[in-house]
């Protein structure tokens, strides 16, 4: 990260490398769109490249600090997409989520993962899929810790409901 | 132990017995062996588990597009960061630089103050006048 901070374009490759895949997940399940998801890590580089000198080692790890530069792109996308709409729990549930999918409870419950409010599919993932902590997770959403335990329960909640929902929809009559 | 305990504990801690909190887990076994809503939330949260473990799998497997990598250094300006941004951004980096850089004009005159030599002393006019006065005077007494 030192050697990006004085501008060597050879170990931004090396960091482009070797952080391309996570990247890409991570927009991928903010936008949940493929082209969307190489835009907004092409965007998330970019601006690593150009916020490089601005990174300090001993506030966050070099992972936590380019998943808050992610986070902010897609926001920015967003409210660039839908200047009106606030980037809230229901607005995005039903801007984004499709309709919901025939099959058993399990996959159900898969579908409904990437069918959560955004904040608490984002908490989920970066703290149960991608191994954050709690206070690293707030700092990329711009949350406190206490907020994404929060949405981590609520998430958890919501997804229980619905698996018993659908498990007694599915179950036969007795 | 009642049911909206529980739930909240599944909520925070999940379905693993060994997250859960030492002292509430025989709470939890007698909930368990009287309430059927309890296992059937508890049967839940593990199928949820299990989800989110597959999910987990399928994150460490994900793979960017060819070609993504490619695209993102050909993108990269020529001369990204000018040196203004540099200096913008390293100035904005931390409370304590501008208050460094406002003293930089103090620092800049006390080192010089201290580094040019003075010029070599010479006797003023004034003095010169006065010596030759009290020559003067030392020769009328003479």
């Amino acid at each position: 990260m030192a050697q990006i901070q004085a501008g060597n374009r050879g170990a931004f490759d090396q960091l482009v490398k070797r952080h391309l895949n996570i990247i890409h997940a991570y927009t991928s399940r903010l936008s949940r769109s493929p082209t969307d998801a190489d835009d907004l890590t092409q965007e998330t580089f970019m601006r690593i490249w150009q916020k490089a000198s601005t990174f300090r080692f001993e506030n966050v790890r070099v992972t936590t600090w380019m998943h808050r530069i992610a986070h902010n792109v897609f926001v920015d996308s967003w409210r660039r997409r839908e200047p009106t709409q606030p980037l809230d729990d229901e607005t995005v549930e039903t801007a984004l989520s499709p309709e919901p999918q025939d099959g058993d409870a399990k996959q159900v419950l898969q579908t409904n993962i990437g069918r959560l409010p955004l904040n608490q599919r984002t908490a989920l993932g970066l703290c149960l899929l991608s191994g954050f902590s709690t206070d690293e997770t707030g700092h990329i959403m711009g949350v406190s810790p206490h907020a994404v335990e929060s949405l981590i329960a609520r998430a958890r909640r919501g997804l229980r409901q619905t698996y018993r929902e659908q498990d007694s929809e599915n179950r036969p009559c007795q | 132990m009642d049911p909206q305990a529980f739930n909240a504990l599944l909520d925070t801690a999940g379905s693993h017995q060994a997250t859960w909190p030492a002292e509430v887990r025989d709470e939890v076994e007698r909930l368990l062996a009287h309430s059927a809503d309890a296992r059937a939330e508890l049967q839940a949260a593990q199928t949820l588990d299990q989800v989110l473990n597959q999910v987990i799998d399928s994150v460490s497997e994900h793979r960017a597009p060819p070609g993504l990598q490619a695209r993102i250094l050909a993108g990269l300006p020529a001369d990204t960061v000018s040196f203004v941004d540099q200096w913008v951004d390293w100035l904005m980096a931390g409370f304590w630089r501008p208050a460094v850089l406002s003293l930089a004009p103090l620092l800049l005159g006390t080192w010089l103050g201290s580094a040019i030599p003075l010029p070599e002393d010479e006797p003023s006019p004034a003095l010169d006048l006065s010596s030759v006065l009290l020559d003067e005077v030392y020769t009328s007494y003479d």
